[in-house]
């Protein structure tokens, strides 16, 4: 951890940096090469990231403790980590062998853009960007397929994108950065009928916000399906984002063929630590559902005093909610964060500026209101 | 590192030992006490018995309060810290899940034209299976009669195929270096017709200097860290490379974003693990010694073996062979196993001095 002097240190480089060097908070995610900030002791609101802002369980901090003396071991000599795999697969019910474990999902999209580094990759625009820049950037092409006005995914444009040289489609539900969903039924229709021309991935980091998670999971599909895979992380409901660890559940040929771009042992990218950790949290009920219900109390509080306020939003599912600001003049994130202490994210698309804030606890929503509601701050660009 | 069916022979045999002795996990506070319980020592993967420091568990323990964060102002501190360190910019360093994220993205980054890897034979070769994966070759030069890296030998099966060359030094699993000079002569020869990446995981060990002034100013050689052996902080999966800032660039394009798969917990170890160096010379001086106390009984014992500047000795078991690795594990000290040169070697890690006299003890109760 930083300390507070070298914290403040970098704050004060990283400002100058936003102003002098042409950077800014314009981008939606950090892939984009801008840093994130934690900063909390800085007086800085952290709605950047979409972080948890609850932290780890009690029992995932004990299962750090309980490792800490072992992290001069490599994971594959650690006896009681051996059984991880295991229980991730039983968890999620599918076999070890359908599971890839990877240094968060980030890690896992750039992974699977390094794999299907031929003919193009069909995602939406906009959706999460780590797997199509990753994918850009290799030099694969990617077919943007606008989302909906309504901000959701457009599952026949996207079928109909699809073509003989199409290797992957991503579809990020609930989507990152418009906080929609598609429908379960729907999008279950979609997998079946699009793996039969392609890979089909479904990135899930923000599934357990949703009330129904397990029904709205695609997870049931990838017993079949060998073209199906799904995409999670403990960055979200289980607040690891510092833990980097994330999973890949797929059929097993699939898995099989992803394992050895990877690590030796897939294990061997993930600390053990983090693996320890993220096991305890997966079976601990109550510190997700606190999670998800605070979560829900602030996105309410926030979503209505929205409303009363007359600013437009697109009602979210996730912890994070996009709102228009087609007609604030100038870089709308560099002035939160200069201005009003908060981090969130802004970007120019094709039909105008939007902003992304998470959601954190309900007294941070209270202030994020509290600066868009005072016309003299003229942050709700209405 | 054991290959997979060594593992899961492994797997098999903790399983054993654990379940024989029946511990509840409830009885112990931490894993390594169960260990000790169960009396396994582990010689089998080139890790810093004495790790992790104390710093370093103070550090981590520090951080579980912004686990929910993710940690890129301390990712950006870390590379600045490692930059001082070795006098170079932060833009010539780039963090990984060990170092071995970057054997497999250095693969990567030289297979946009399919063509081979020159390796020493034997040489560090865990991450082999990636740069298969991704459709290159491997053309292994034996080594030199003195047991080090044959570089006229290398040189010369370098030809318009050859996409990369891989040197780790000290190497693994042999514990012989070559001398600064010849190593600077040899990269940068080589760097003219290919990449080279230079595996520097064991330097620390018979204090060698580092090729970063090299790799700094030239886009074909890249270095790799590893605070996985003498800071003592394997598990933590945490290394980087040291390279010219365009080629950081390129490595960086295959990461989520820059620097992504390093944990929060494991950036504050490996921070201030790097600035523990009182540890590090301790540990050097300790495993010195190891070395030592195993010479003499290898002596006594007329096994012949290599005389090592690492944490990590080969030493021939002719006859027993395979064999050998299992009996070692009957007395609940696992080590590796392989044939190399022609014969039958094992590969045994320095462990505590503790350790090693009862490695000693077991080897003399086998073969004298």
């Amino acid at each position: 951890m930083a300390a507070h002097s070298s914290r403040r240190q970098w704050l004060k480089q990283a400002s100058i940096a936003t102003l002098g060097l042409g950077f800014s908070f314009k981008s939606m995610g950090n892939e984009e090469g801008i840093k994130r900030i934690a900063g909390m002791e800085s007086g800085l609101i952290n709605l950047g990231s979409n972080e948890n802002p609850y932290g780890i369980s009690a029992k995932a901090k004990q299962a750090i403790l309980d490792l800490m003396g072992e992290t001069n071991r490599y994971p594959f000599n650690v006896a009681s980590l051996q059984s991880s795999k295991k229980t991730l697969s039983d968890y999620y019910k599918v076999g070890e062998d359908q599971v890839l474990i990877t240094a968060g999902s980030g890690e896992g999209l750039a992974m699977l853009a390094r794999h299907f580094n031929k003919g193009n990759i069909v995602a939406a625009d906009i959706t999460f960007g780590v797997l199509p820049n990753t994918a850009k950037k290799i030099g694969t092409k990617v077919i943007e397929v606008p989302l909906t006005k309504e901000k959701v995914h457009d599952l026949p444009a996207m079928m109909k994108a699809i073509s003989n040289e199409t290797q992957l489609v991503y579809i990020c539900n609930p989507a990152n950065p418009t906080a929609t969903i598609v429908k379960a039924d729907e999008l279950k229709r979609f997998c079946e009928e699009a793996s039969k021309k392609t890979v089909v991935l479904i990135d899930e980091a923000y599934n357990e916000f949703l009330d129904n998670a397990d029904t709205q999971s695609m997870i049931g599909l990838i017993e079949k399906n060998p073209n199906v895979l799904v995409i999670k992380t403990f960055s979200k409901i289980h607040a690891m984002a510092g833990l980097r660890i994330g999973f890949i559940i797929g059929h097993e040929t699939l898995i099989k063929k992803l394992q050895p771009d990877y690590f030796q042992s897939s294990q061997l990218a993930v600390s053990v630590l983090s693996l320890n950790a993220a096991m305890t949290s997966l079976n601990d009920e109550t510190h997700k559902l606190m999670s998800k219900q605070k979560n829900e109390a602030a996105r309410k509080y926030t979503m209505d005093e929205m409303k009363k306020l007359g600013i437009d939003y697109i009602p979210s599912y996730t912890n994070f909610i996009f709102y228009p600001i087609k007609k604030y003049n100038g870089e709308y994130a560099s002035d939160m964060f200069d201005k009003h202490k908060i981090v969130l994210r802004a970007n120019k698309y094709s039909d105008g500026q939007w902003a992304r804030v998470s959601v954190g606890t309900l007294d941070e929503m209270k202030q994020f209101i509290q600066v868009i509601s005072d016309p003299k701050n003229n942050m709700a660009s209405l | 590192m054991p290959d997979n069916s060594s593992r899961r022979q492994w797997l098999r045999n903790t399983a054993t030992v654990l379940t024989g002795m029946s511990l509840a996990p409830t009885l112990f506070a931490t894993e390594k006490e169960r260990y000790r319980a169960a009396g396994i020592i582990l010689l089998n993967g080139n890790e810093n018995a004495y790790g992790p420091s104390a710093a370093a568990r103070k550090a981590m323990s520090e951080t579980l309060g912004n686990s929910n964060r993710y940690p890129d102002d301390q990712t950006s501190s870390l590379k600045q810290q490692i930059a001082e360190f070795w006098g170079v910019g932060s833009e010539n360093i780039l963090l990984g899940a060990g170092s071995s994220e970057f054997l497999g993205l250095t693969s990567l980054l030289v297979s946009s034209t399919k063509g081979d890897i020159i390796t020493a034979d034997p040489s560090y070769r865990v991450w082999s299976g990636q740069a298969e994966s991704f459709g290159l070759g491997f053309k292994r030069v034996p080594l030199a009669n003195d047991k080090t890296l044959d570089f006229a030998g290398m040189m010369s099966a370098i030809s318009a195929d050859t996409r990369m060359i891989y040197v780790c030094n000290p190497n693994n699993p042999v514990g012989t270096y070559v001398e600064d000079h010849l190593l600077r002569n040899f990269v940068t020869e080589c760097s003219k017709k290919c990449m080279v990446l230079v595996d520097e995981a064991y330097t620390e060990f018979p204090n060698l200097p580092s090729l970063k002034d090299v790799a700094i100013k030239n886009q074909n050689v890249v270095i790799a860290k590893t605070f996985s052996k003498v800071y003592g902080l394997a598990g933590a999966r945490i290394g980087y490379v040291i390279a010219h800032p365009a080629t950081i660039q390129k490595l960086a394009v295959f990461q989520p974003w820059p620097d992504a798969n390093v944990s929060l917990a494991s950036v504050a170890a490996a921070s201030a693990a790097l600035k523990d160096q009182a540890f590090v010379k301790d540990c050097r001086e300790k495993i010195a010694q190891a070395r030592e106390m195993c010479y003499k009984t290898f002596k006594e014992l007329s096994l012949e073996y290599i005389p090592s500047h690492t944490n990590f000795i080969l030493f021939n078991i002719g006859k027993i062979g395979a064999g050998f690795s299992e009996k070692m594990k009957t007395k609940n000290i696992f080590v590796q196993y392989r044939d190399h040169f022609a014969g039958k070697w094992c590969r045994v890690s320095m462990g505590t001095i503790d350790e090693m006299r009862s490695f000693c003890s077991a080897l003399k109760s086998i073969v004298g």
